[in-house]
């Protein structure tokens, strides 16, 4: 595909390929039906020769969102985003960018008419060819599809009803529904925007009128899910329905469900495969803020709840009267529990957790062939000062097992996201649970920088952000998979970052490009991070295929023949580094600018960090969208000097 | 210079030691702030304390260590971990030792960065009163010192682009809990920077109000400082050259001697000037 050139409907095409070349659900698009797309009203019309644009019109700037605008970036395109914030922002922002297309990877408001008539738009709908409707995960999960997809549809009149330009379908998996978007409906919907962007640009590509009657179809029109469908019974329902209840609700809205009396939102869902109670509905213990419930078959862990009917408080209010320890958002379910969990018995795991069996977990170990994994998966990738603490306790034992290789795995949807927001804005006094937080992480990346008696590997399959993009660095090799999203910066929170980021990112891809990376708070995908030496190794999207790469990968440094020069090299290095400046320095220097961040000092406080924060946690949308991805609303600084030509009259 | 009081922390694995010192800071203040007390009873508890609580950790004023804990030299190397671990350079750091043979004053004092050394007995009620009192002064001008270079570097680095420039001054009059009863507002050509409705208009009347006293000058352009008795002050930089009309204007208990005075006036001239010559 041309990166450069551009003729949205190919009328001056008559070369186009003539196969497809996506391996898309077979037998969607035969040649035969292939025409000439465009009608005549479509102002993209003859652009032929001119750089692409594409606008990004989202509801938020996604993980799917930043995964469109890294692969549209890396093809060449020229890209700009807009939230869909109200009609007229979209408007203003087409009027501005002057799009060839409009992709709309994530979007819960519609497109105004007059800018899907004049501009052509996609719209990427986390279903199957034929599926409509604000919940179609929900019910894929719920009505336990064995296969689902992502389509890339063109907008019109009725929601996801317009013509379909691609469709990339996908085994469906047990887990939630926000594990199931990050990875399979991501990568699929991808997939079908590339093949609709080569499709429009080849021009010779009829999409696809929606048509039940066809037999291909296998989606239909489904209402949004209500609570009523997502009740649980704890009377009547089994184990396996639970979990798939929850999973069709995670992360958002979470099944609403009552507990002593109160009604939470459930989320994070895991089966026991021990314990028993008498009671179906009853709490029988906690582990690690999560507790565990009986069911009619056996018992159920849930990590996290929310409080139903919390009324919104702004930031001010917040930050003057103090917090009523009332929490409108989502909290380990003890915490979001308080008093109720605290008589509930404890049951324990040990630090470095090998077993097999089916419990809540979010640190165990396994071993083979001299390799040792270490997951850590935390919800959402947030790592509070406790999982911190435990994290530590694992990583030291784990190194201190017979291998020769220790390889990070992090968890299945993310490797880390750092500090947990949401756990220091529900503390009593949030700057110094932040204070506390960062220390423990800080504690963890000096640990695996100071490891000197084997390699360490971070292996990245799920996403990483802020502080949790930057402790994979400790590691001596990076492995990520393709499609990793990576956001290394702090900016966005308000915050100058800790986590020795400051020793580690120049070190790795150079005191310039740390800069870049730090300062214009844009995430970054696998091409690029490879090419600058943020990660030293790229493996493939597919699970099973990057588990086995990374066992291939692992056990070869472990048998390799320079090991030990290997080793010997890393202690010479660090040595070397820590007599020009100790990692203590790196640390202190960096915390001493995040005190100012936390808590304030001579001049007054800076609550940047504390709002950006509540915001966050709130999930408060943005009153506009951020300077550095609204391109169509930056001064274009190479075009100044034509104003200063002079006049001619 | 914006706190309530100043943090003050006792290390000693003596109770008696630990009572007797919070007994004589009672009554005691500083530029008419209070000294709050910390305290605890060995290098471990003190690094907990750290760890546990920003306050301590960022913006602690003076701290007396004692040398012989839980080990010989726990004291000494609590100030190193103060200094480097922490790299907190700021807070004022005095040895005290009941046993001078095991941690010799000399040697000390050559190797650690401490404010001073004393032995338990020479720690008198009076002598801990200007002790603290006077480091407190060298650790508010310390501080302040470096809080001016890094505003004055922070603007210098948003020059060109008033929302840069914004941003560079939140700490100093953005959004905060203490808005109410001790406002801080940057009011440049008439405009309060990040005022709303509400506040507004309290910070022009209070400028306005305070434009009509009678003011040290600062300097011989018209630049001023003013103070009324219920404590509201301002830093006045006059419209002349390259400056725009600015005020800093604050209420504090707390009224700056003339060289914190001189050290705030250079940041409101450095914002004065970096909003003029970053235009619209």
């Amino acid at each position: 595909m041309s990166a450069k050139r551009f003729d949205p409907y190919g009328h001056t095409a008559p070369d186009a390929a003539p196969a497809l070349d996506k391996d898309f659900e077979s037998g969607h698009y035969s040649n035969e039906n292939r025409k000439i797309a465009a009608s005549g009203e479509n102002s993209m019309r003859g652009t032929g020769d001119i750089e692409v644009r594409i606008l990004l019109v989202t509801t938020a700037y996604n993980g799917l969102c930043q995964r469109a605008h890294i692969e549209l970036v890396d093809c060449g395109h020229d890209v700009s985003i807009t939230l869909a914030l109200n009609e007229d922002e979209i408007r203003k922002a087409v009027a501005l960018f002057q799009p060839h297309l409009i992709v709309c990877p994530f979007l819960k408001e519609k497109v105004p008419a007059d800018v899907y008539r004049k501009t052509l738009t996609i719209i990427l709908h986390p279903g199957v060819r034929g599926d409509r409707g604000p919940s179609s995960l929900d019910w894929a999960i719920a009505n336990e599809e064995s296969e689902w997809g992502a389509t890339a549809l063109q907008a019109d009149e009725e929601m996801d009803a317009g013509p379909i330009w691609a469709t990339a379908v996908f085994p469906m998996r047990a887990g939630s529904k926000a594990s199931l978007y990050r990875r399979e409906v991501t990568r699929a919907a991808i997939e079908a925007m590339l093949a609709t962007i080569e499709r429009v640009e080849r021009g010779d590509f009829t999409p696809e009128p929606l048509d039940y009657e066809d037999p291909k179809v296998r989606g239909a029109l489904r209402p949004p899910m209500k609570q009523k469908d997502r009740a649980i019974d704890w009377r009547r329902d089994a184990v396996a329905t639970i979990l798939q209840k929850i999973n069709a609700a995670d992360s958002a809205p979470g099944v609403l469900d009552d507990i002593d009396g109160e009604e939470f939102y459930l989320y994070g869902a895991h089966e026991e495969g021990q314990m028993r109670g008498a009671y179906p509905g009853e709490i029988i213990a906690q582990r690690h803020g999560a507790i565990c419930r009986v069911a009619v078959d056996g018992a159920v862990w849930i990590s996290h709840l929310k409080k139903k009917n919390v009324a919104k408080r702004s930031f001010l209010d917040r930050l003057i009267v103090g917090h009523s320890k009332a929490f409108d958002f989502k909290l380990p379910a003890t915490m979001a529990l308080g008093e109720k969990a605290k008589e509930l018995p404890h049951s324990p795991i040990e630090p470095l957790y090998r077993g097999a069996g089916n419990t809540f977990k979010e640190i165990w170990y396994e071993e083979a062939a001299q390799v040792g994994y270490l997951h850590f998966d935390f919800h959402n990738g947030a790592m509070s000062t406790t999982q911190c603490e435990r994290l530590l306790e694992a990583y030291r034992l784990a190194a201190k097992r017979p291998v020769r290789v220790l390889v990070l795995m992090g968890g299945t949807d993310f490797w880390s996201n750092g500090i947990h927001l949401n756990t220091i804005e529900a503390a009593d006094n949030p700057a110094d649970e932040s204070w506390r937080n960062i220390n423990a992480i800080d504690d963890v990346v000096c640990e695996i920088v100071s490891t000197m008696n084997l390699l360490t590997v971070a292996a990245i399959w799920g996403g990483c952000g802020a502080g949790g993009a930057i402790m994979p660095l400790a590691a001596d090799e990076v492995w990520a998979r393709e499609g990793v999203v990576m956001n290394p910066h702090y900016k966005t929170m308000g915050l100058y970052g800790s986590e020795y980021w400051t020793y580690l990112l120049p070190r790795r891809i150079g005191p310039c490009m740390a800069l870049e990376l730090t300062e214009r708070p844009l995430p970054i995908g696998m091409r690029k991070a490879r090419a600058i030496g943020m990660v030293d190794r790229t493996m493939p999207d597919d699970w099973e295929a990057y588990l086995a790469e990374l066992r291939r990968g692992a056990e070869a440094l472990a048998q390799d023949p320079d090991y030990d020069d290997r080793l010997r090299e890393k202690r010479e290095s660090r040595a070397e580094d820590e007599a020009i400046k100790p990692l203590a320095s790196y640390r202190a220097a960096e915390l001493n600018r995040m005190r100012v961040n936390f808590y304030g000092r001579f001049y007054g406080g800076d609550t940047s960090y504390h709002e950006a924060r509540h915001a966050f946690v709130h999930k408060t949308r943005p009153k506009r969208t951020a300077a550095h991805l609204a391109k169509h609303a930056q001064l274009d600084f190479s075009h100044l000097g034509e104003l200063r030509q002079p006049l001619t009259y | 210079m914006f706190f309530d009081y100043w943090p003050v922390l006792f290390v000693d694995d003596e109770p008696d030691v630990l009572l007797i010192s919070k007994l004589a800071m009672k009554n005691f203040e500083v530029y008419g702030l209070p000294v709050k007390i910390y305290t605890a009873s060995s290098k471990a508890e003190t690094i907990a304390l750290m760890r546990d609580n920003a306050e301590v950790a960022c913006n602690l004023a003076v701290a007396f260590l004692d040398v012989v804990m839980e080990t010989d030299h726990a004291g000494l190397e609590l100030c190193d971990y103060i200094r480097k671990e922490m790299g907190n350079t700021t807070t004022q750091i005095f040895v005290r030792t009941g046993q001078a043979g095991l941690a010799p004053e000399r040697e000390v004092i050559d190797k650690y960065d401490i404010a001073g050394y004393f032995s338990k007995i020479e720690m008198t009620q009076s002598k801990l009163y200007s002790v603290v009192k006077s480091s407190v002064r060298q650790y508010l001008a310390f501080g302040m010192a470096q809080a001016t270079i890094e505003l004055t570097q922070a603007l210098l680095s948003a020059y060109g682009s008033r929302e840069e420039i914004m941003h560079a001054v939140r700490a100093v009059a953005g959004p905060n809990e203490r808005q109410e009863n001790a406002p801080r507002w940057l009011i440049v050509d008439g405009e309060p920077l990040f005022a709303d409705e509400v506040d507004a208009p309290r910070a022009l009347t209070t400028l306005k109000r305070l434009k009509e006293q009678r003011g040290v000058p600062l300097g011989p352009y018209g630049d001023r400082y003013v103070k009324d008795a219920d404590g509201y002050q301002s830093i006045d930089v006059a419209p002349y050259g390259s400056h725009a009309e600015t005020s800093f204007v604050f209420k504090s208990r707390f009224a700056p001697p003339a060289s914190i005075l001189a050290m705030m006036h250079g940041f409101v001239v450095s914002l004065a000037v970096a909003w003029r010559g970053s235009g619209e």
